[in-house]
Protein backbone atom coordinates (compact mmCIF):
# COMPACT_ATOMS: atom_id res chain seq x y z
CA UNK A 1 0.00 0.00 0.00
CA UNK A 2 0.84 3.57 -0.46
CA UNK A 3 2.77 4.98 1.90
CA UNK A 4 1.38 8.75 0.58
CA UNK A 5 -0.44 11.34 3.27
CA UNK A 6 -4.34 11.64 2.04
CA UNK A 7 -4.56 14.76 -0.09
CA UNK A 8 -0.82 14.83 -0.75
CA UNK A 9 0.12 14.89 -4.44
CA UNK A 10 0.59 12.33 -6.44
CA UNK A 11 4.12 12.86 -8.24
CA UNK A 12 5.47 11.13 -11.07
CA UNK A 13 7.76 8.76 -8.67
CA UNK A 14 4.33 7.68 -7.27
CA UNK A 15 3.11 7.18 -10.64
CA UNK A 16 6.27 4.90 -11.37
CA UNK A 17 6.17 2.99 -8.86
CA UNK A 18 2.62 2.05 -9.12
CA UNK A 19 3.16 1.08 -12.39
CA UNK A 20 5.51 -1.22 -10.93
CA UNK A 21 3.52 -2.86 -8.44
CA UNK A 22 0.61 -2.90 -10.60
CA UNK A 23 2.62 -4.55 -13.62
CA UNK A 24 3.66 -7.16 -10.54
CA UNK A 25 -0.27 -8.01 -10.14
CA UNK A 26 -1.18 -5.16 -7.91
CA UNK A 27 -4.33 -4.33 -8.24
CA UNK A 28 -4.61 -2.16 -5.65
CA UNK A 29 -1.84 0.37 -7.16
CA UNK A 30 -3.62 -0.29 -10.59
CA UNK A 31 -6.61 1.35 -9.12
CA UNK A 32 -4.32 4.15 -8.05
CA UNK A 33 -3.33 4.78 -11.72
CA UNK A 34 -6.62 4.73 -12.86
CA UNK A 35 -7.99 7.42 -10.10
CA UNK A 36 -5.07 9.61 -11.22
CA UNK A 37 -6.14 9.07 -14.88
CA UNK A 38 -9.66 8.38 -15.54
CA UNK A 39 -10.88 11.71 -15.78
CA UNK A 40 -8.08 12.46 -18.85
CA UNK A 41 -8.83 9.03 -20.65
CA UNK A 42 -12.79 9.38 -20.38
CA UNK A 43 -12.54 12.92 -21.68
CA UNK A 44 -10.63 11.65 -24.69
CA UNK A 45 -13.21 8.75 -24.99
CA UNK A 46 -16.16 10.99 -24.59
CA UNK A 47 -14.78 13.39 -27.42
CA UNK A 48 -13.45 11.21 -29.57
CA UNK A 49 -16.99 8.72 -29.93
CA UNK A 50 -18.91 12.44 -30.52
CA UNK A 51 -20.20 12.87 -27.06
CA UNK A 52 -21.86 9.38 -26.58
CA UNK A 53 -21.29 8.91 -22.68
CA UNK A 54 -22.33 5.14 -22.09
CA UNK A 55 -20.12 4.47 -25.49
CA UNK A 56 -17.27 6.26 -23.71
CA UNK A 57 -17.84 4.62 -20.79
CA UNK A 58 -17.69 1.43 -22.38
CA UNK A 59 -14.44 2.51 -24.19
CA UNK A 60 -12.69 3.61 -20.74
CA UNK A 61 -13.20 0.39 -19.27
CA UNK A 62 -11.88 -1.30 -22.07
CA UNK A 63 -8.96 0.70 -22.15
CA UNK A 64 -7.80 0.35 -18.72
CA UNK A 65 -8.60 -3.54 -18.97
CA UNK A 66 -6.39 -3.30 -22.39
CA UNK A 67 -4.02 -1.82 -20.37
CA UNK A 68 -3.35 -3.90 -17.47
CA UNK A 69 -3.27 -7.06 -19.87
CA UNK A 70 -0.25 -5.20 -21.68
CA UNK A 71 1.75 -3.95 -18.99
CA UNK A 72 4.32 -6.04 -19.41
CA UNK A 73 5.03 -4.01 -22.41
CA UNK A 74 5.30 -0.80 -20.54
CA UNK A 75 9.11 -0.24 -20.29
CA UNK A 76 8.93 3.13 -18.26
CA UNK A 77 10.27 5.06 -21.04
CA UNK A 78 6.94 7.72 -21.25
CA UNK A 79 5.02 8.12 -18.02
CA UNK A 80 1.95 6.03 -17.46
CA UNK A 81 -0.12 8.50 -17.92
CA UNK A 82 1.11 8.89 -21.68
CA UNK A 83 1.08 5.43 -22.59
CA UNK A 84 -2.14 5.11 -21.08
CA UNK A 85 -3.52 7.64 -22.98
CA UNK A 86 -2.31 5.96 -26.31
CA UNK A 87 -3.64 2.91 -25.38
CA UNK A 88 -6.88 4.58 -24.82
CA UNK A 89 -6.79 6.67 -28.06
CA UNK A 90 -5.46 3.11 -29.94
CA UNK A 91 -8.95 1.42 -28.18
CA UNK A 92 -11.27 4.25 -28.60
CA UNK A 93 -10.20 4.61 -32.63
CA UNK A 94 -10.23 0.65 -33.02
CA UNK A 95 -13.32 0.51 -31.69
CA UNK A 96 -15.31 3.34 -34.31
CA UNK A 97 -13.41 1.64 -36.63
CA UNK A 98 -16.02 -1.31 -36.10
CA UNK A 99 -18.51 0.28 -35.12
CA UNK A 100 -18.55 2.82 -38.53
CA UNK A 101 -18.90 -0.28 -40.74
CA UNK A 102 -22.53 -1.20 -38.62
CA UNK A 103 -23.84 2.00 -37.67
CA UNK A 104 -24.03 4.87 -40.02
CA UNK A 105 -26.62 7.11 -37.99
CA UNK A 106 -25.05 9.97 -36.17
CA UNK A 107 -24.88 9.92 -32.64
CA UNK A 108 -25.34 12.84 -30.35
CA UNK A 109 -23.82 14.64 -27.28
CA UNK A 110 -25.44 13.53 -24.12
CA UNK A 111 -26.70 15.69 -21.41
CA UNK A 112 -24.78 18.56 -20.28
CA UNK A 113 -21.08 18.70 -19.17
CA UNK A 114 -21.28 21.27 -17.19
CA UNK A 115 -21.47 19.08 -13.50
CA UNK A 116 -18.76 16.66 -15.48
CA UNK A 117 -15.95 18.94 -15.80
CA UNK A 118 -12.86 18.03 -13.48
CA UNK A 119 -11.12 20.91 -12.22
CA UNK A 120 -11.21 24.56 -12.85
CA UNK A 121 -11.42 25.77 -16.65
CA UNK A 122 -10.63 29.25 -18.16
CA UNK A 123 -13.30 29.28 -20.80
CA UNK A 124 -17.04 30.15 -20.22
CA UNK A 125 -19.65 27.40 -20.13
CA UNK A 126 -21.24 28.81 -23.34
CA UNK A 127 -18.66 28.95 -25.02
CA UNK A 128 -17.46 25.63 -24.00
CA UNK A 129 -20.77 23.68 -24.61
CA UNK A 130 -20.79 25.59 -28.15
CA UNK A 131 -17.26 24.28 -28.39
CA UNK A 132 -18.32 20.78 -27.25
CA UNK A 133 -21.38 20.41 -29.21
CA UNK A 134 -19.62 21.97 -32.68
CA UNK A 135 -16.68 19.09 -32.25
CA UNK A 136 -19.15 16.43 -31.70
CA UNK A 137 -20.81 17.01 -34.69
CA UNK A 138 -18.11 16.81 -37.16
CA UNK A 139 -17.58 14.31 -39.30
CA UNK A 140 -15.32 10.96 -37.91
CA UNK A 141 -12.12 11.64 -39.78
CA UNK A 142 -12.22 15.40 -38.81
CA UNK A 143 -13.66 14.98 -35.50
CA UNK A 144 -10.56 12.35 -34.62
CA UNK A 145 -7.85 14.35 -35.77
CA UNK A 146 -9.11 17.93 -34.34
CA UNK A 147 -9.10 15.98 -30.76
CA UNK A 148 -6.06 13.96 -30.83
CA UNK A 149 -3.95 17.10 -32.45
CA UNK A 150 -5.81 20.41 -31.33
CA UNK A 151 -7.20 19.13 -27.94
CA UNK A 152 -4.64 16.61 -26.89
CA UNK A 153 -1.82 17.56 -28.53
CA UNK A 154 -0.65 14.76 -30.66
CA UNK A 155 1.68 15.54 -34.12
CA UNK A 156 0.35 14.52 -37.73
CA UNK A 157 2.76 12.01 -37.75
CA UNK A 158 1.63 10.01 -34.92
CA UNK A 159 -2.20 10.40 -35.73
CA UNK A 160 -1.24 8.95 -38.98
CA UNK A 161 0.26 6.19 -37.31
CA UNK A 162 -3.12 5.60 -35.17
CA UNK A 163 -5.06 6.32 -37.77
CA UNK A 164 -4.04 4.43 -40.90
CA UNK A 165 -4.21 7.54 -43.07
CA UNK A 166 -1.41 9.80 -44.49
CA UNK A 167 0.02 12.44 -42.83
CA UNK A 168 -1.37 14.64 -45.74
CA UNK A 169 -4.80 13.98 -44.99
CA UNK A 170 -4.11 14.03 -41.22
CA UNK A 171 -3.46 18.15 -42.10
CA UNK A 172 -6.40 18.38 -44.25
CA UNK A 173 -8.93 16.61 -41.70
CA UNK A 174 -7.33 19.17 -39.53
CA UNK A 175 -8.21 22.00 -41.73
CA UNK A 176 -11.88 20.90 -42.15
CA UNK A 177 -12.37 20.14 -38.84
CA UNK A 178 -11.57 23.57 -38.05
CA UNK A 179 -13.52 25.34 -40.98
CA UNK A 180 -16.32 23.13 -39.66
CA UNK A 181 -16.35 24.33 -36.08
CA UNK A 182 -15.72 27.64 -37.05
CA UNK A 183 -18.81 27.52 -39.01
CA UNK A 184 -21.12 25.98 -36.81
CA UNK A 185 -20.22 28.42 -34.12
CA UNK A 186 -20.73 31.42 -36.55
CA UNK A 187 -24.09 30.59 -37.26
CA UNK A 188 -25.11 30.10 -33.97
CA UNK B 1 -23.54 32.53 -26.73
CA UNK B 2 -20.97 31.57 -28.58
CA UNK B 3 -18.19 33.53 -29.54
CA UNK B 4 -17.30 34.17 -33.47
CA UNK B 5 -13.77 32.99 -34.19
CA UNK B 6 -12.10 35.22 -37.31
CA UNK B 7 -9.52 32.59 -37.94
CA UNK B 8 -8.06 29.50 -36.70
CA UNK B 9 -5.91 30.53 -33.81
CA UNK B 10 -8.39 32.11 -32.14
CA UNK B 11 -10.79 29.09 -32.52
CA UNK B 12 -7.22 26.73 -31.17
CA UNK B 13 -7.01 29.06 -28.33
CA UNK B 14 -10.35 28.29 -27.27
CA UNK B 15 -10.34 24.30 -27.85
CA UNK B 16 -7.06 24.36 -25.55
CA UNK B 17 -8.76 25.95 -22.61
CA UNK B 18 -11.45 22.74 -23.02
CA UNK B 19 -11.27 21.02 -19.71
CA UNK B 20 -8.39 17.82 -19.91
CA UNK B 21 -10.46 15.61 -17.72
CA UNK B 22 -14.28 14.68 -17.45
CA UNK B 23 -16.00 12.94 -14.64
CA UNK B 24 -17.86 10.17 -16.15
CA UNK B 25 -21.41 10.19 -15.16
CA UNK B 26 -21.28 6.98 -12.46
CA UNK B 27 -17.95 5.19 -11.04
CA UNK B 28 -16.45 2.50 -13.48
CA UNK B 29 -13.70 1.46 -11.41
CA UNK B 30 -15.90 -1.94 -9.76
CA UNK B 31 -16.44 -3.05 -13.64
CA UNK B 32 -13.30 -2.94 -14.23
CA UNK B 33 -11.70 -4.38 -11.32
CA UNK B 34 -14.33 -7.43 -12.08
CA UNK B 35 -12.74 -8.00 -15.27
CA UNK B 36 -9.34 -7.38 -14.41
CA UNK B 37 -8.92 -9.47 -11.30
CA UNK B 38 -11.54 -12.42 -12.10
CA UNK B 39 -13.30 -11.59 -15.38
CA UNK B 40 -10.42 -10.20 -17.41
CA UNK B 41 -9.06 -14.04 -18.58
CA UNK B 42 -12.54 -15.63 -18.64
CA UNK B 43 -13.02 -15.10 -22.15
CA UNK B 44 -10.31 -16.87 -23.69
CA UNK B 45 -10.45 -19.35 -20.51
CA UNK B 46 -14.03 -20.30 -21.87
CA UNK B 47 -13.07 -20.65 -24.80
CA UNK B 48 -9.84 -22.53 -23.96
CA UNK B 49 -12.54 -24.73 -21.67
CA UNK B 50 -14.39 -25.31 -24.89
CA UNK B 51 -11.60 -26.21 -27.19
CA UNK B 52 -9.97 -28.13 -25.09
CA UNK B 53 -13.23 -30.98 -24.30
CA UNK B 54 -13.85 -30.64 -27.93
CA UNK B 55 -9.95 -32.33 -28.29
CA UNK B 56 -10.16 -34.47 -25.32
CA UNK B 57 -12.56 -37.26 -26.47
CA UNK B 58 -15.43 -35.85 -24.34
CA UNK B 59 -17.59 -38.54 -26.74
CA UNK B 60 -15.82 -41.26 -24.57
CA UNK B 61 -16.47 -39.63 -20.85
CA UNK B 62 -19.89 -37.85 -21.49
CA UNK B 63 -21.87 -40.61 -19.81
CA UNK B 64 -19.42 -40.85 -17.20
CA UNK B 65 -19.70 -37.01 -16.49
CA UNK B 66 -23.04 -37.08 -16.16
CA UNK B 67 -22.73 -39.94 -13.47
CA UNK B 68 -20.98 -37.31 -11.73
CA UNK B 69 -22.48 -34.74 -12.21
CA UNK B 70 -25.22 -36.16 -10.53
CA UNK B 71 -22.83 -37.27 -8.04
CA UNK B 72 -21.46 -33.94 -7.54
CA UNK B 73 -25.28 -32.09 -7.30
CA UNK B 74 -26.52 -34.93 -4.71
CA UNK B 75 -22.96 -34.12 -3.07
CA UNK B 76 -23.32 -30.24 -2.60
CA UNK B 77 -26.84 -30.01 -2.71
CA UNK B 78 -27.18 -30.35 1.02
CA UNK B 79 -24.29 -27.91 1.11
CA UNK B 80 -25.55 -24.02 1.79
CA UNK B 81 -24.17 -21.84 0.06
CA UNK B 82 -24.41 -18.00 0.75
CA UNK B 83 -22.89 -15.09 1.47
CA UNK B 84 -21.51 -16.21 4.82
CA UNK B 85 -19.32 -18.92 3.17
CA UNK B 86 -17.34 -15.96 1.12
CA UNK B 87 -15.28 -13.87 3.06
CA UNK B 88 -16.58 -10.36 3.83
CA UNK B 89 -14.20 -7.81 2.26
CA UNK B 90 -13.92 -4.86 4.06
CA UNK B 91 -11.69 -2.00 5.08
CA UNK B 92 -9.71 0.40 3.41
CA UNK B 93 -7.05 -1.81 2.68
CA UNK B 94 -8.87 -4.76 0.89
CA UNK B 95 -10.76 -1.38 -1.04
CA UNK B 96 -13.19 -0.97 -3.56
CA UNK B 97 -11.88 -2.89 -6.30
CA UNK B 98 -11.55 -6.40 -4.55
CA UNK B 99 -14.74 -5.93 -3.17
CA UNK B 100 -16.54 -5.12 -6.53
CA UNK B 101 -14.21 -8.29 -7.42
CA UNK B 102 -15.50 -10.64 -4.80
CA UNK B 103 -19.29 -10.00 -5.35
CA UNK B 104 -18.86 -10.27 -8.71
CA UNK B 105 -17.26 -13.33 -8.22
CA UNK B 106 -20.02 -14.74 -6.44
CA UNK B 107 -22.75 -13.88 -8.42
CA UNK B 108 -21.05 -15.73 -10.99
CA UNK B 109 -20.47 -18.87 -8.81
CA UNK B 110 -23.64 -19.23 -7.44
CA UNK B 111 -25.53 -19.00 -10.83
CA UNK B 112 -23.31 -21.25 -12.06
CA UNK B 113 -23.70 -23.35 -9.00
CA UNK B 114 -27.85 -23.36 -9.65
CA UNK B 115 -27.54 -24.09 -13.32
CA UNK B 116 -25.38 -27.18 -12.03
CA UNK B 117 -27.58 -28.69 -10.06
CA UNK B 118 -30.47 -29.19 -12.49
CA UNK B 119 -27.93 -30.10 -14.86
CA UNK B 120 -27.04 -32.86 -12.57
CA UNK B 121 -30.13 -34.96 -13.03
CA UNK B 122 -29.01 -37.49 -15.28
CA UNK B 123 -28.54 -40.64 -14.76
CA UNK B 124 -26.79 -42.94 -16.99
CA UNK B 125 -23.78 -45.44 -16.94
CA UNK B 126 -20.78 -44.95 -14.63
CA UNK B 127 -17.45 -45.06 -15.35
CA UNK B 128 -14.73 -46.23 -12.56
CA UNK B 129 -11.79 -44.31 -13.65
CA UNK B 130 -13.19 -41.09 -15.24
CA UNK B 131 -15.78 -40.83 -12.45
CA UNK B 132 -12.27 -40.66 -9.78
CA UNK B 133 -10.30 -38.52 -12.13
CA UNK B 134 -13.18 -35.96 -11.95
CA UNK B 135 -13.67 -36.59 -7.63
CA UNK B 136 -10.28 -35.87 -7.52
CA UNK B 137 -10.20 -32.96 -9.22
CA UNK B 138 -13.34 -31.54 -7.71
CA UNK B 139 -11.48 -32.35 -4.13
CA UNK B 140 -8.64 -31.22 -4.90
CA UNK B 141 -10.58 -27.48 -5.58
CA UNK B 142 -12.70 -27.92 -2.66
CA UNK B 143 -9.89 -28.49 -0.21
CA UNK B 144 -7.82 -25.28 -1.37
CA UNK B 145 -11.14 -23.29 -0.97
CA UNK B 146 -11.42 -24.69 2.49
CA UNK B 147 -7.82 -24.01 2.76
CA UNK B 148 -8.26 -20.21 1.63
CA UNK B 149 -11.14 -19.60 3.77
CA UNK B 150 -9.53 -20.65 6.93
CA UNK B 151 -6.79 -18.54 5.70
CA UNK B 152 -8.95 -15.60 5.11
CA UNK B 153 -10.51 -15.59 8.56
CA UNK B 154 -7.54 -14.68 9.91
CA UNK B 155 -6.33 -12.36 7.28
CA UNK B 156 -9.12 -11.10 5.68
CA UNK B 157 -7.66 -8.26 4.08
CA UNK B 158 -4.79 -10.17 2.72
CA UNK B 159 -4.43 -8.82 -0.84
CA UNK B 160 -2.95 -12.04 -2.43
CA UNK B 161 -5.08 -14.32 -0.02
CA UNK B 162 -7.94 -13.07 -2.09
CA UNK B 163 -7.33 -12.65 -5.41
CA UNK B 164 -6.17 -16.59 -5.09
CA UNK B 165 -9.82 -17.13 -3.99
CA UNK B 166 -10.55 -15.27 -6.97
CA UNK B 167 -8.51 -17.19 -9.14
CA UNK B 168 -9.94 -21.11 -8.19
CA UNK B 169 -13.54 -19.55 -7.74
CA UNK B 170 -12.96 -18.92 -11.97
CA UNK B 171 -11.23 -22.89 -11.88
CA UNK B 172 -14.42 -23.96 -9.90
CA UNK B 173 -16.94 -21.89 -12.67
CA UNK B 174 -14.63 -23.73 -15.75
CA UNK B 175 -14.79 -27.27 -13.86
CA UNK B 176 -18.84 -26.92 -13.93
CA UNK B 177 -19.23 -25.02 -16.89
CA UNK B 178 -17.24 -28.44 -18.46
CA UNK B 179 -18.99 -31.01 -16.44
CA UNK B 180 -22.46 -29.17 -17.57
CA UNK B 181 -21.21 -29.32 -21.30
CA UNK B 182 -20.19 -32.56 -21.23
CA UNK B 183 -23.78 -34.16 -19.44
CA UNK B 184 -25.55 -31.72 -22.29
CA UNK B 185 -23.92 -33.75 -24.92
CA UNK B 186 -24.31 -36.57 -22.82
CA UNK B 187 -28.09 -36.59 -23.16
CA UNK B 188 -28.77 -35.19 -26.43
CA UNK B 189 -26.72 -38.93 -27.17
CA UNK B 190 -29.33 -40.75 -25.17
Amino acid sequence: MSSREPGQPVTGDDESSWAEQAREGDAGAFERLYRLHHGRIYALCWRLCGGDAALAEDLLQEAFVRAWNKLHLFRGDSSFGTWMHRVAANVALSDRRIRLRRVKHETHMDESIERTAMGASDIGQGLRNDLEQAISQLPERARTVLVLYDVEGYQHAEIAEMTGMAVGSSKAQLHRARKLVRKALNHE
Amino acid sequence: MSRLFSNDKELVAAIQKLPQAINPRRELWPGIAARLLNGGARGEDYRRDRQSSKRSGWRNQAVAASIVIAFFAGLMSGRQIGTEDFPQTKGPVMGLAMQAAHEASEREYLAAFREFIPVGAARTLLETQAVENIENSWADLQQAESALLAALRDYPENTYLNQKLLDLRAQQLGFMRQLAMLDQFSRRKT
